[in-house]
């Protein structure tokens, strides 16, 4: 009888053991991706990591990136949206190849990482010299090999008159009415079309970082100015905003216009009445 | 002061019966199914124990284990461009035990014998966290194939239960078959299920 009970005991205690040998799997990592693009040291640019996955549902994925690549600091936190505009430093004697790096992290903790070759565009390659412009005198211009493009490196500059406004800030260029800034300086030489700032604006990264970038005062920006715009003899915006008339009009009384924000990385395209005045870049194509 | 009471018993038991044991002793070899439960890796080894006996039903034993585990996880999907890679799984372990063991008597001569104890081992475990490869002519990555790899190596702690079923074939040689699961802190817990011979003297 005693035995008995120990056998049946001896079989519980086997059952247990068993019970307690549960298998467990881990879940899958997550697949960690981005696209790359050429870059412009100094320029911002966006980093998309949107094709990276889960690979079990439901499982919110946050991204950091590496730019530096060396493998031992991140330099951006944890963040939520897998875009990122990111800036590489103007490094003098660097290769023009970069690494950038990519850790995607789920929400129970499993961490995927990728290297991928980033490099340096060779969009605006040579592209600052300096050539007689509008006024016969030697001005900085960029050119913009890929689209066919120079475009002048500073404000323009007129003597006042009506419809033509400086402020004692001689830098900033000067204010002009829309059809003052339309008028040609030479045959080839003019105000943009909206089209020609579109393809500048998309040069520049498309219009969610073209602001910034055209505004850095680095060697391969525009350099455009927060100059606000003057109207009823009062500048508005001043250090704040810079607006830049386009040659395309919207109707009889309004005009476009493109708008940067300081600390913001969008540009802006804005109707503007004809009678405020805004600066004024202008531009050659090549072959005109 | 019932609890050291309890303990002075045992004492004395286990004392009393070591005078009086029969002082039988066995080795035994054994080679053995190994089970990791984490991520299901399953492998082979085998055993070599030493048992002490202090009395009919009582004994303590020392057992060496290796073991060795492996296991190829498949995930043959392609999602978004990414073709997915087979995981591996391996594992080795040095495992050295101590526990001591109670032995009751079975019906047709059968013994079942169950213990615990301690355990310290040496466990090499390598596996692939993630594994897949981008299949669009993309010329930008560094590597064709990423690959992020967990790797755990060093001397642990633990513990183990045991339960051992014996045959006796003869005055000196007899067969069983056992099972036992090992935990160790901050390792990987070990399965193990063999059969073996033992020897008495």
């Amino acid at each position: 009888m005693m035995k008995k009970i120990q056998y049946k005991r001896s079989i519980m205690a086997l059952a247990i053991l068993t019970l307690l040998v549960g298998c467990t799997e881990d879940t899958l990592y997550p697949v960690a991706g981005f696209t790359t693009f050429e870059y412009v040291p100094g320029l911002k640019f966006n980093l998309d990591a949107s094709e990276s996955f889960s690979q079990v549902p439901v499982k919110k994925l946050r991204y950091r990136w590496d730019f530096i690549a060396n493998n031992e600091t991140w330099d951006t936190p944890w963040l939520d949206n897998p875009i990122y505009a990111a800036c590489l430093p103007n490094v003098p004697d660097i290769s023009y190849i970069q690494h950038i790096g990519l850790q995607v992290k789920d929400t129970i903790g499993n961490i995927s990482e990728i290297y991928k070759r980033i490099r340096e565009s060779r969009i605006l390659d040579n592209s600052l010299f300096h050539t007689s412009f509008y006024d016969g005198k030697d001005r900085e211009t960029i050119n913009y090999g890929k689209l066919d493009q120079i475009w002048l490196l500073e404000n323009l500059y007129a003597k006042t008159e009506n419809g033509i406004v400086n402020t004692p800030d001689s830098t900033v260029g000067s204010y002009f009415t829309w059809e003052k800034a339309n008028e040609s300086y030479s045959n080839d030489i003019h105000l943009p079309s909206l089209e020609d700032w579109q393809s500048l604006i998309e040069a520049y990264n498309g219009p969610g970082l073209a602001g910034f970038n055209m505004a850095t005062q680095l060697d391969h920006s525009i350099k455009l100015t927060y100059s606000g715009y003057y109207y009823e003899n009062q500048l508005h915006d001043n250090n704040m905003c810079g607006y830049y008339w386009t040659s395309t009009p919207a109707n009889d009384n309004l005009a476009y216009a493109i708008k940067i924000t300081f600390g913001k990385d969008e540009v802006e395209i804005i109707e503007l009445p004809k009678e405020y005045l805004l600066s004024a870049r202008l531009f050659r194509k090549y072959g005109e | 002061m019932k609890t050291k009471q309890i303990i002075l018993l045992i004492i004395i038991s286990v004392f009393s019966n070591c005078i009086n044991a029969q002082r039988e002793n066995h080795i035994s070899v054994a080679l053995n199914y190994v089970l990791i439960p984490h991520n299901i890796i399953q492998g082979a080894g085998y055993s070599l124990e030493y048992r002490k006996s202090f009395s009919e039903n009582f004994s303590i034993n020392g057992e060496f284990a290796y073991g060795q585990a492996m296991r190829k996880r498949e995930n043959n999907v392609v999602i978004n461009n990414y073709q997915m890679l087979p995981l591996h799984y391996n594992h080795a372990g040095y495992y050295l035990t101590v526990f001591p063991s109670y032995c009751f008597n079975l019906p047709s001569r059968l013994s079942f014998e169950i213990g615990a104890g301690i355990s310290g081992c040496y466990q090499s475990y390598l596996y692939d966290t993630y594994h897949y490869r981008f299949i669009s002519e993309d010329y930008n990555w560094d590597e064709d194939e990423q690959n992020g790899i967990y790797f755990n190596e060093g001397y642990f702690i633990g513990g183990l239960v045991k339960a051992k079923i014996k045959y006796p074939l003869s005055a000196k040689f007899g067969v069983f078959i056992h099972t036992d699961y090992k935990i160790f802190w901050q390792a990987e817990n070990l399965f193990c299920a063999g059969a073996g011979i033992s020897y008495s003297f």
